[in-house]
């Protein structure tokens, strides 16, 4: 049961993001991202991780897409015109770059002998994460507030060009 | 998962989908009526008695209107938009817990559509994805006021959010569980002797935080200026009729009972009947299956009170302006939560016996 | 575990220290409206600095640990870094503040974004374990890109970082997949226990593991801008302010090498005493790596001579500097891979220099193509002669740091069988460089006096230039400590 319930999302999610890249137009290509994230988050939850599933839909689909919508509905972006003579070569070299590359990992999964290192956290609830995240990756934790401290002055750093644009304007 | 559990499930999901939906209706009926009752004026008064069946004659009109779509709309997100903002809402409707358990056909069966145990996290997941039906409805509608619309209310939606995610953090540190079921059942019993064991009387500041907040997230007067009748015509549902109105117009109140039901599983001590613990009640009136008729009685009859609430907020309150609104939110809400927060901790490392 | 984290918390101390200064810059800025215009914030960055300085002195009496449960290791290899990477603060944020490139409102904003940067680099340096690793290359890149753009309303600063910005996102991409995969074959993401995996398997090496190592060398390639994703390195160093510029060719590029050294010398459990290979084919693994080198330095060497425009010169010479420095791993022993390290001391001297130079001269002349460099050896002398140190310097000519560095590392590629096609490679990309450093030199001084130029290097400027010329200087004539330092420093870790 579980492996057909596998097997179509992740065949959903695969879809999902092609149609990332394929569509012409942004705000599909948006639109597909949430669904690939959505996917994901359910073949996250058929592995057992609720928690991480939530958090997914919460972080990715939740706010970051959302961004990603803002900018693209802000933005009034057209339909992208198909250049026609240029399709042939890339999509071409395109496609044999994915060939050669499935090839390779597939015939590096076959190979693989996988090794179970004592040391695996075994993490999958809330209770384990957050002991894991205030005990051993404790530092981790704690420096990436530093760095968003500095990514929020840095978001204002770049927005201020305009805001003084506007403000030599008035 | 045999077929008989399987048929269960199914059933339960339908009946409790279902009767959420009926909020619709009702609420359509009061909502007019409160205002009028408010407004010093009659309200709907032709249709059957006390205007009763008015919803009825609402929905008669918006099945046979016309549907008319603007002509440059982008086909596919015009028609998804709909769509997309009533997923949310009903997806929500699995993790509310309704009542306890049924023992019919000699199982229990847990009246709640799915005991996640993640389900408050899954309720702050799902009702952020109801931006998207805003954002395409408003943007596929061609329409420079509608995409102003959708813009400002995704913008307050996201921004009201994080009190949202402040006031249930706060609430999971206090009951120690993210499972809704389980803070339910904390909540059983009587407090000192003569309060009702509920959670308001530990979080008075997380309550207040999550109903201003889940005011704004459903896109209620006082924060409706993304709809407001005045400045935007219909905002980011300008463009659509007939059903596809409709659809919004049901999203919206499912929403908000979605929200009441959070606010009372919180808070208010989800299907309990104040002061009477579950034994007693079991020991009274005997069968399980009534207690839990008796429950599921109260937790509607909680909901329709925090409902009148909205509606009488709605219809006395002037709204707020789009930079009161994002103040409330950044400058007001989020420290008051955050200030929370702290205090609970604080306390709950205080008095770690509780 | 609580025990451990506080015991081990001192040892941290120079990342501390950082923190700290970034929350009272933070606080200060807040607070005191005036401090935009003055000296207040190069002079907490450069009370920052010192007192790292002092810290990671302090801290680097003890012995080498791996500590906070594997995340983190301090040795003297650390050390080094962190004296690096201190100095390269101070020394950018000293040009930046001189430079008329950065507005005074934005300086506050400048010096926590390079304070945070070089948080992001001890982090690099100090890791080991994958997550550590990618949250400081994550730190260091993503604060890059801003300070690239750092005059938004610029369109080439804008541009650079954008392209910046797309590049590193994909770099990212390739080494998070790497990271994956070596954790689901070994279940781990700490060093330590890779290379235990590694060592278990020697005999039957899964394709996935080199796979994931050449991943992840992309991603880490990215930051040292090796081949082959030095694309960007040229087209963001053009567009960026200039002191941005010369603090990204030196700083990112130490701390991508301390990453690449320490990663690559933990996983593929480098054996001092046999001094080879012992995992992944291991005569392989050298030619595929002398190969990379050698296409590094040539690609860099050779792009160099066309350029009109000194900024984009100097940053394929970085390209070709990384070539070179990329050799010192192949040769596998302390002297050589304490070879790069020495590099990397005179490089972060030399690079600095010439950077410097371009930038009084872009703020003098308002361009940095060649011809505006014309004559300004004879109106400002001291500019001139430092010029000429850190170029010849640059291109290996002897009794300069830069030829001590260059004959280290050559002469241990030459004691390794099989390479000296590369040392001899590496000695004729010596020899174009000369060419493109020659070029300037001639602007400089050779291409006449323009009359009226008389221009005064401001006493700021002078200072540094000197102080960077001398290190540059004494480190060509008396090495020997320096080189015990280094050969400490990396002993460390092998």
């Amino acid at each position: 049961m579980r492996e057909v319930f596998f097997m179509i999302f992740s065949i959903f999610t695969v879809l999902a993001a092609l149609g990332v890249v394929v569509s012409r137009h942004a705000i599909f290509s948006a639109f597909s991202l949430v669904l690939a994230f959505f996917g994901l988050a359910i073949l996250y939850l058929l592995w057992g991780t609720s928690f991480v599933s939530m958090l997914q839909i919460l972080i990715y689909t939740g706010a970051i897409v959302v961004l990603f919508v803002f900018v693209v509905m802000l933005l009034d972006l057209k339909k992208e015109e198909t250049l026609d003579s240029a399709k042939t070569g890339p999509l071409v070299m395109a496609g044999l770059s994915v060939w050669f590359f499935s090839l390779l990992i597939l015939r590096a999964l076959n190979r693989a002998t996988y090794f179970k290192s004592t040391n695996v956290e075994a993490a999958s609830d809330i209770k384990s994460i957050s002991t894991l995240l205030f005990s051993k990756y404790l530092w981790g934790f704690e420096i990436l507030s530093v760095f968003l401290l500095a990514l929020i002055v840095s978001a204002c750093v770049l927005a201020r060009a305009e805001y003084m644009e506007r403000k030599a304007d008035q | 998962m045999d077929l008989t559990e399987l048929s269960i499930v199914s059933i339960k999901t339908l009946l409790i989908y279902v009767a959420f939906i009926q909020v619709v209706p009702v609420m359509i009926w009061v909502e007019r009526k409160g205002a009028a009752l408010i407004q010093d004026r009659p309200g709907p008064n032709r249709v059957g008695p006390f205007g009763v069946f008015q919803p009825i004659a609402d929905a008669l009109k918006f099945l046979f209107k016309e549907d008319p779509v603007p002509k440059e709309v982008n086909r596919l997100l015009y028609n998804l938009g709909p769509f997309l903002i009533l997923l949310p809402s009903s997806l929500i409707i699995a993790a509310i817990p309704v009542g306890d358990r049924v023992e019919l056909f000699g199982r229990d069966i847990l009246l709640q559509v799915a005991d996640i145990d993640v389900a408050l996290l899954f309720f702050l997941s799902i009702s952020s994805l109801g931006v998207y039906g805003i954002l395409f409805g408003g943007w596929a509608s061609n329409n420079k006021y509608s995409l102003l619309g959708a813009m400002r209310s995704s913008s307050q939606v996201i921004s009201y959010e994080i009190p949202i995610a402040l006031s249930a953090a706060n609430a999971v540190m206090f009951y120690g569980t993210f499972s809704l079921r389980q803070m339910v059942m904390q909540q059983e019993g009587v407090l000192l002797g003569f309060l009702p064991n509920w959670g308001i009387w530990f979080q008075p500041i997380g309550f207040l935080v999550l109903f201003v907040a889940l005011f704004a997230e459903t896109n209620r007067l006082p924060f409706d200026l993304p709809e407001s009748e005045a400045e935007l015509v219909g905002g980011y549902h300008t463009e659509y009729g007939s059903m596809k109105f409709a659809a919004f117009f049901m999203a919206e109140y499912i929403n908000l009972a979605t929200a009441s039901a959070l606010l009372v599983t919180l808070f208010f001590g989800g299907w309990h009947v104040p002061w009477l613990s579950d034994s007693w009640l079991l020991l009274k009136l005997g069968s399980q299956n009534v207690v839990a008729l008796v429950q599921v009685a109260m937790f509607l009859a909680k909901i329709s009170v925090l409902l009148c609430i909205f509606v009488w907020v709605r219809w006395t309150v002037p709204r707020f302006r789009f930079d009161q609104l994002m103040h409330l939110a950044w400058g007001n809400l989020i420290p008051l939560g955050l200030a929370n927060i702290i205090v609970t901790a604080i306390l709950l490392y205080f008095f770690e016996g509780r | 575990m609580n025990g451990e984290i506080v015991q081990n918390l001192k040892l941290l101390s120079p990342e501390l220290v950082l923190v700290f200064f970034l929350v009272v810059l933070f606080t200060v800025d807040s607070i005191w409206e005036q401090t935009r215009k003055n000296f207040v914030p190069l002079a907490v960055v450069f009370a920052a600095c010192l007192l790292g300085t002092v810290a990671t002195c302090w801290v680097s009496k003890t012995a080498p640990t791996v500590f906070f449960s594997g995340l983190v290791a301090n040795d003297n290899f650390s050390a080094f870094f962190r004296y690096v990477f201190l100095f390269s603060c101070a020394a950018g944020m000293y040009l930046a503040f001189g430079s008329k490139e950065l507005e005074k409102q934005n300086r506050m904003e400048f010096a926590l974004l390079i304070v945070c940067v070089t948080f992001g680099m001890s982090l690099m340096a100090i890791s080991t374990h994958l997550l550590m690793l990618y949250i400081g290359i994550e730190t260091v890149s993503i604060l890059s890109f801003v300070m690239a753009g750092f005059k938004s309303e610029d369109l080439r600063a804008s541009e650079a970082s954008f392209k910046y910005f797309i590049f590193g996102a994909f770099a990212s991409a390739l080494m998070l997949y790497g990271f994956s995969l070596l954790y689901g074959l070994t279940g781990s993401l700490q060093y330590g226990e890779i290379a235990q995996y590694v060592q278990a398997n020697l005999g039957n090496m899964p394709y996935l593991l080199p796979l994931s190592l050449i991943l992840v060398y992309s991603g880490l390639a990215y930051k040292i801008s090796a081949f082959p994703m030095h694309f960007w390195t040229p087209d963001v160093y053009e567009g960026a302010p200039t002191p941005v510029a010369s603090f990204f060719s030196v700083a990112p590029k130490a701390a991508g090498l301390a990453a690449i050294l320490r990663f690559f010398l933990d996983i593929l459990s480098y054996d001092a005493a046999s001094g080879s290979w012992k995992a992944i084919g291991g005569e392989q693994l050298v030619s595929v790596v002398a190969v990379l080198s050698a296409i590094t330095m040539t690609v860099g060497n050779l792009s160099a001579i066309g350029q009109n425009s000194v900024k984009r010169m100097l940053a394929y010479s970085s390209i070709a500097h990384v070539g070179y420095m990329l050799m010192g791993i192949l040769t596998l022993d302390t002297f050589g891979l304490g070879a790069i390290l020495f590099y990397i001391i005179a490089y972060c001297a030399m690079n600095f220099g010439a950077f410097w130079v371009v930038s009084i001269v872009a703020d003098l002349k308002g361009s940095d193509r060649l011809d505006a460099f014309r004559g300004l050896g004879w109106s400002m002398p001291i500019l001139g002669v430092t010029m000429v140190i850190f170029l010849a310097s640059l291109a290996g000519i002897p009794m300069f740091s830069g030829f001590i560095g260059k004959m280290l590392i050559f002469g241990a590629i030459v004691k390794t069988p099989g390479l000296l096609w590369l040392a001899v490679l590496g000695v004729l990309n010596s020899v174009v460089s000369l060419y493109y450093y020659a070029k300037i030199l001639r602007e400089l001084w050779l291409e006449g006096r323009e009359p009226g130029t008389a221009s005064e290097l401001s006493i700021y400027h002078g200072v540094a230039l000197v102080g960077l010329a001398i290190p540059t200087v004494v480190l060509g004539l008396w090495f020997a400590p320096v080189i015990h330092f280094v050969e400490r420093s990396i002993a460390t870790i092998l």
